[in-house]
């Protein structure tokens, strides 16, 4: 990033190469729509452009990155508020097949492994997006893109143990949303 | 104590889970562990979650608008971007170092300190800097008192046709100079009035200045004699009566008719200047310097335009005319050389015209020499009501010359002052006087400013 603050253009496409995916992904699940996903990363490394020349090494470019990204990603989410009606006929993500009605559990039991596996995935995905903001995207942070504690009380603006303790109170949820599937986990293992 | 030890070692849960403990708390931690079922379960309850949100969660590639439009779009504009300044990050390195910012801060209040320092020396002269100020008002000053002293009789007239006359003193600057006011002279009359009062605090300034007093380089003896220390125009002292200023006009007259002939002879940069005026300016010079010598006697201050005009009313009559006292031609300041050049030219072209009027009606005005002197005697004697009769029968057969023309403007003057104070004591009998006849040709050079216009 100093590289490309200091004119040299090459290095903001080695900077998009190496955040683009994990950002993009990040963004993906928080704002739970992936033409928006694109939208807000788009926007921010915008944003990295245009803020590039007030860029003050004090802190990891990672987390400089985020912040912009999470802070887009609320904007963008208070947007979408107001339609957040997901279509059951949306497809489920790029490289899946079908669309969400498929993949809704039934209330029959489910005898494949295969079907208890993506059951439980997406039940997985339906507590994570039941999460409050505050601790989804802590959540999100930590398991999708990787980021320390430390980091995330950073880019959330929050101390660390507060974001420790929204982690686990989600990671806490989380389970208790498997609990009913946690004879057929194991049973998948 | 047991128990808050247990409950911080149920706390690492998390901590233990992500990886996040040092080595020694590790260890103790996993002591811990071995022996507590509730934190087994509850990092068995952590990673279950996490390997099921994990898959749950898998990593998506960014789709083909993202890599394709959308980057070239970003590529295009980052390329745009240009290359941060060397100043600010350099700037940034200074203040974020304490020793650096506070030596930029010192320069700062440093250079802003001095600043205002050597502003205020600006704004505030020293005593030796407002001498020249003054010494370059003085030429300027000088002349409008003369000029006062010299048009006193003619220029009244034409001012106060429309109005009742008074013996009260003239404002400033209307009534004196309101006569032969032109555009020519107009700018630097606004300008005086505009820095009379500056004036007046230089002249403090002066007088409060250890220095010589300055004086205009070539101000002539009686000029010096007369002219106060701090180096501006003498102001008149004498009486505002108009009669007073009919009589100084008189005396000069007198003295005029006496002088020799040399003193008339006397060169003046005013005729180096008025090459075409040729012994008229020599003549004006000379009874310039004469009337210096004589103690003015009008006390309203100068008359801001008046400086050119008696130049050119210097330049406009005859030889005999000149009985005002002039102001030295030599007290003009040279940078207005070029514009007083552009005002003489006019003057001395209205000088020719005039001449030559007076050429013309010369052999007309031969006869009338018995009534223009007996004119100029009843003047003189006070019996004014008589000279001003005799003077328009004059006019009405012949032409007056300037000085009968002041003469006679004066002697209306004079009537209507004692027609005011009539008044005065009898209100409605001075009525009649708001019409005194007022010679047409009061100002001489009247055709020279009709031609500016």
């Amino acid at each position: 990033m100093l590289r490309y603050r200091d004119g040299e253009a090459r290095a903001f496409e080695v900077l998009v190469q190496r955040h683009r995916r994990p950002v993009f992904n990040f963004v993906l699940r928080y704002v739970r729509d992936p033409a928006a996903a694109e939208d807000v990363t788009q926007d921010c490394f915008l944003r990295v452009v245009r803020s590039a020349g007030s860029y003050v090494r004090d802190a990891k470019f990672t987390t400089w990155l985020y912040t912009i990204a999470r802070n887009l990603c609320v904007d963008a989410s208070r947007r979408q508020k107001h339609r957040n009606m997901v279509s059951l006929d949306a497809p489920m993500s790029d490289d899946s097949k079908g669309s969400k009605v498929d993949n809704v559990a039934s209330d029959g039991i489910a005898v494949d492994r295969q079907v208890i596996a993506t059951e439980l995935s997406v039940r997985m995905q339906r507590a994570i997006e039941a999460l409050p903001d505050d601790q989804r995207e802590i959540f999100l942070l930590r398991e999708i893109s990787d980021l320390q504690f430390n980091e995330i009380a950073e880019i959330v603006g929050v101390p660390e143990n507060t974001v420790k303790s929204r982690m686990r109170y989600a990671l806490e949820k989380l389970r208790e949303a498997l609990a009913e599937y946690r004879d057929l986990a194991e049973a998948v293992r | 104590m047991t128990q808050v030890t247990v409950m911080d070692e149920h706390e690492r849960v998390l901590d233990y889970a992500y990886d996040m403990l040092s080595a020694g708390e590790k260890a103790s931690f996993e002591t811990h562990l071995a022996t507590c079922a509730r934190c087994q379960a509850e990092l068995a309850a952590m990673g279950h979650v996490r390997e099921v949100a994990r898959a749950a969660l898998p990593m998506v590639e960014p789709g083909a608008r993202l890599t394709g439009v959308l980057h070239a779009q970003l590529m295009h504009e980052a390329s745009k971007r240009k290359p941060a300044s060397v100043v600010l990050p350099f700037l940034r390195r200074v203040l974020a170092h304490p020793g650096y910012a506070a030596a930029a801060s010192v320069l700062i209040i440093g250079g802003a300190v001095g600043v205002q320092w050597s502003r205020g020396r600006l704004l505030m002269p020293a005593p030796e800097k407002a001498a020249p100020v003054a010494e370059s008002q003085a030429p300027v000053a000088a002349p409008e008192v003369a000029a006062v002293t010299t048009e006193t009789p003619a220029a009244v007239a034409p001012v106060e046709k429309n109005k009742v006359m008074s013996p009260q003193p003239v404002p400033r600057g209307k009534a004196l100079d309101g006569a032969t006011f032109d555009k020519k002279t107009s700018p630097a009359s606004a300008t005086l009035a505009k820095d009379s009062a500056r004036r007046e605090k230089l002249e403090e300034a002066d007088v409060a200045s250890a220095g010589a007093p300055p004086e205009p380089p070539k101000r002539s003896a009686a000029a010096k004699e007369d002219a106060p220390r701090d180096g501006y125009a003498q102001k008149p002292k004498a009486s505002t009566r108009p009669v007073d200023a009919l009589d100084d006009l008189i005396a000069a007259d007198e003295r005029r008719d006496r002088s020799p002939g040399p003193e008339r002879k006397g060169t003046s940069e005013g005729q180096a200047t008025h090459g075409a005026v040729g012994g008229l300016g020599a003549a004006s010079q000379g009874v310039a310097q004469n009337a210096a010598k004589a103690p003015s006697r009008v006390s309203e201050p100068p008359a801001p335009s008046s400086a050119r005009t008696v130049e050119r009313e210097q330049n406009a009559s005859p030889p005999a005319a000149a009985a005002a006292p002039a102001p030295p031609v030599q007290q003009r300041p040279s940078a207005d050389k070029a514009d007083a050049e552009a005002t003489y030219g006019g003057g001395a072209y209205g000088l020719s015209r005039s001449a030559g009027i007076d050429t013309a009606k010369a052999g007309a005005a031969e006869p009338l020499a018995d009534e223009r002197r007996r004119a100029a005697s009843l003047a003189r004697a006070g019996r004014c009501d008589e000279a001003v009769a005799l003077y328009a029968s004059i006019e009405q057969r012949g032409t007056l010359s300037a000085a009968e023309r002041k003469s006679y403007a004066g002697c209306i003057r004079t009537e209507q002052a004692a027609a005011s104070r009539r008044q005065q004591q009898a209100p409605g009998k001075a009525k009649s006087m708001k019409a005194a006849p007022v010679p047409q040709n009061a100002d001489v050079d009247q055709p020279a400013a009709a031609e500016k216009r």
